[in-house]
């Protein structure tokens, strides 16, 4: 259903705290919901999809300890919330911290292309001199330097590193990571006409999961007192004014 | 002492001056932005609404009506056309029947005399057909990104049938009873930017006439006001056909459209700082600019003249039932004569020095609020040239990033300086914490609950900012000075939201109400009015201190008043046949 995008986003954010997510880190999901829904990824259903991970506690309403960075058994541990970790990530690419000579892996992932999204925007309002590249199991993304353009590929079938469904792999250089030329999934043309639409006429969102992100929404309402409903705001007035 | 005050007050004003580029600066925000003189504007010559029919005069819009098919209670559908410089425009208008047990003005109504979009370009039969299937149902319909507004309105049940019935018989209606309501209908909400699947304001903001915020919402609400004249009309001539006059151009151009006003705008206020810093910024611009003329002309002071006895009249025709309104009215009233009194005993001396901020500084010194407020707005109006280039200044980018790499010692100092009025509240007493913020599951809407009686406080919507940037500053007290915010954030990710909110608004001037929004005795009304005078409305009529019925656009002038030269002169509109 065509949504616009302020309301979109604005039910996102209350859907988030409707969980009892710091409304800090949905103004980071927000972004790369809006922006992989207005690139036909469907990033509403991911978002969803988060929110409903730390609802039902299957990922956990906690940041990833960095410090150990070390690959580990994704069947042992929980999900990692992607909410978490996109902003996590955000602010380590800000500070210097997150690409540096070694790729920095992290299994299980609940929706790694919101982290994807979230790392490649803001590599492109940073204008680094490096490129980022960010590797999840269905599409590659590529910030090119200094604010260049993203691109979207197709990943390489055969690879290795994408057969944990949440692997989300961030690295400085990701060209040797194809078997053959990929398939361009997003190029800067088709991402200035699909954000030139969204700004024009909207989002189209499944309906499902609009309702989905009301229905967490909802949690936020709060029953009117009696006293508020006689002589709050809007009360007494009078109808044949 | 007082002498004293003032001249230590000069003293510190000229101090701030020289940080700018003027002589005298503009009022600082910790003056500006508080809620008792927020609840004290009145609307300026940079509202909204002057703002747009100033537009529509300088860039010679017209209006015209192509489809007008209503039967003969009123009851159809019509199109009015705007023709603006590069594009067009169409107020699409359904009226319906209304049962009386459906006729109501609370905001989860659903039904109302007549529901209103405003449409992107011409509308063709198949739009007509497809708005006619939503419009009406409001919140409950769904909208194409061609919809930019959608509205809904009421008849006045006080008013409508008097006047219908009045033209239908041959005669005007009596100019006192159209003062006492000052509307043929009220707006129930008006809805823009995206709400509820209407276009993205993102869809027009690159528009030159649509860029400044709630330009098209103003459009629609001009529109509307034709609409309710066309519909009376009408309805009146065929009541009574050969013998209904039309309304009389004066008493027509004191109807506006009338609104009431909930809590629903007060968040707004709260979440969009970077637009409030604009907002503010504008007229406390005008207003230094103004401050800082010499060698002022005798017509510029017989034009104040002229507008402080307008606005004396103003107040006797504001129809007010709210006792501490009268009150303040009544002594609003008082300090203009002593206003008027001041215009009229100055002498050549005083006309060569800074004469305006002389007088804005005796205003602070002996007068209320109210007056000081309305005097700023008066002087506003008497030079119109001065407002060149603000006209254009109400819009911004509300893109806001986080640097977590700033230093937290770093951060702390600067919100030491730009929060530093935080420290005014003590947030461990329960009359600094006694109410907060909600949405209704009944309405729908922003409430302001009390904390010890109303259930629902973990639910609290984002509207303590004095609260809560008091509660990070003490946070980040505690934390390693050198460490990088987003260390900080990592521990406490609560105050990511008021992070990013500091770094990219908090430098900005006005941006912040700087009082605390859930204390006890806070009154909501206060930034109802604030926003509302920005809009353009006058005669706040408040019901409590959660909701305010309004006028817009009365003493407007008509579509074919416009090109007039005195079109804009309709500040503090009056009738002055009734005195």
């Amino acid at each position: 259903m065509r949504q616009s995008v302020s309301e979109a986003k604005t039910l996102l954010i209350k859907a988030g705290c409707g969980v009892g997510v710091p409304i800090g880190l949905l103004e980071d999901l927000a972004p790369a919901a809006l922006w992989l829904q207005a690139c036909g990824r469907n990033g509403f259903d991911q978002a969803l999809g988060a929110i409903q991970s730390l609802d039902e506690g299957r990922a956990p309403h906690e940041f990833h300890p960095l410090s150990n960075a070390d690959p580990i058994d994704p069947s042992k541990e929980p999900q990692l919330s992607s909410i978490y970790l996109l902003a996590q990530l955000g602010d380590r690419l800000q500070i210097g911290r997150l690409v540096g000579s070694e790729s920095s892996r992290f299994y299980d992932v609940d929706y790694p292309e919101l982290v994807a999204a979230t790392l490649v925007l803001l590599h492109r309002d940073l204008e680094l001199d490096e490129p980022l590249w960010v590797l999840v199991k269905a599409a590659h993304f590529l910030g090119q330097p200094r604010g260049g353009g993203i691109l979207i590929q197709m990943p390489s079938v055969t690879h290795h590193r994408s057969e944990n469904p949440g692997l989300l792999l961030v690295s400085g250089e990701g060209a040797d990571e194809f078997e053959s030329p990929p398939d361009i999934l997003l190029d800067a043309d088709t991402e200035a006409r699909a954000l030139e639409n969204a700004r024009t006429e909207g989002l189209t969102i499944n309906a499902e999961t609009v309702e989905g992100l009301r229905s967490f929404a909802s949690r936020l309402l709060v029953p009117e007192s009696e006293q508020s409903l006689r002589f709050g705001a809007g009360a007494g007035i009078n109808d044949t004014d | 002492m007082s002498q004293n005050l003032t001249r230590s007050r000069r003293a510190e004003h000229h101090q701030a001056a020289s940080d700018h580029r003027f002589d005298v600066a503009r009022r600082p925000a910790s003056q500006v932005c508080r809620l008792e003189r927020m609840g004290a504007a009145f609307p300026t010559r940079l509202s909204f609404m002057r703002l747009l029919l100033r537009r529509m005069q300088k860039e010679h819009w017209s209006i015209e009506r192509p489809k007008f098919a209503l039967d003969d209670q009123g009851f159809g559908r019509a199109v009015y056309r705007v023709r603006t410089k590069d594009r067009t425009y169409s107020l699409v208008a359904f009226a319906n029947p209304l049962a009386a047990d459906q006729r109501t003005d609370r905001v989860i109504a659903s039904a109302w005399d007549a529901a209103f979009v405003l449409f992107d370009g011409d509308p063709q039969e198949a739009d007509l057909d497809r708005l006619e299937a939503n419009a009406p149902h409001q919140e409950a319909g769904r909208f194409h990104a061609t919809d930019l507004v959608i509205s809904r309105a009421n008849r006045s049940i006080r008013l409508f049938e008097y006047v219908c019935d009045s033209l239908a018989n041959g005669r005007q209606p009596d100019p006192q009873r159209i003062l006492d309501v000052g509307y043929l209908m009220r707006t129930t909400a008006v809805y823009g930017n995206g709400k509820f699947g209407v276009s993205d304001r993102s869809r027009v903001v690159r528009r030159e006439e649509a860029q400044n915020s709630f330009h098209i919402e103003m459009l629609t609400v001009y529109l509307i006001r034709l609409f309710t004249f066309d519909q009376l009309e009408h309805i009146a001539s065929c009541r009574a056909p050969g013998r209904s006059v039309p309304l009389e151009p004066a008493l027509k151009r004191m109807l506006g459209i009338g609104n009431a006003t909930g809590l629903g705008m007060a968040p707004f206020v709260v979440s969009h700082p970077e637009l409030m810093h604009q907002w503010f910024a504008a007229r406390e611009t005008a207003l230094a600019r103004i401050r800082n003329l010499s060698g002022i002309k005798t017509p510029s002071i017989d034009r104040a003249v002229h507008l402080t006895r307008r606005a004396l009249l103003h107040l006797e025709q504001w129809p007010l039932d709210d006792e501490a309104y009268k009150q303040r009215n009544a002594q609003l009233r008082q300090d203009l004569e002593v206003i008027l009194k001041w215009l009229m005993e100055c002498d050549e001396t005083e006309l060569t020095e800074q004469y305006w901020d002389q007088l804005v500084f005796k205003s602070e010194q002996e007068l209320c609020v109210d007056a000081q407020e309305l005097l700023v707005a008066l002087l506003i109006e008497v030079y119109p040239d001065v407002i060149d280039g603000l006209d254009d200044a109400f819009y911004a980018s509300e893109t806001r990033s986080l640097n977590a790499s700033q230093r937290v010692g770093e951060f702390r100092a600067f919100l030491d300086a730009r929060y530093g009025w935080t420290d005014r509240f003590d947030f461990k007493s329960d009359e600094q914490n006694q109410h907060f913020w909600y949405v209704s599951e009944n309405k729908l809407e922003p409430r302001f609950g009390n904390r010890q009686t109303d259930p629902g406080a973990e639910q609290e919507m984002p509207v303590a900012i004095a609260r809560d940037i008091a509660s990070l500053r003490k946070a980040l007290k505690d934390y390693d000075p050198e460490e990088t915010l987003a260390q900080f954030l990592l521990d406490m990710p609560r105050y990511r939201h008021l992070v990013r909110r500091a770094q990219s608004a908090g430098a900005l001037e006005y941006a912040e109400i700087q009082d605390n929004l859930i204390a006890k005795g806070t009154s909501p009304l206060d930034i109802l009015r604030f926003k509302l005078a920005c809009f353009g409305a006058a005669k706040f009529d408040p019901k409590s201190s959660l909701w305010t019925r309004i006028t817009m656009f009365q003493g407007a002038p008509l579509p074919d008043e416009i090109a007039s030269d005195s079109a804009d002169d309709w500040w503090l509109s009056t009738l002055p046949s009734v005195h």
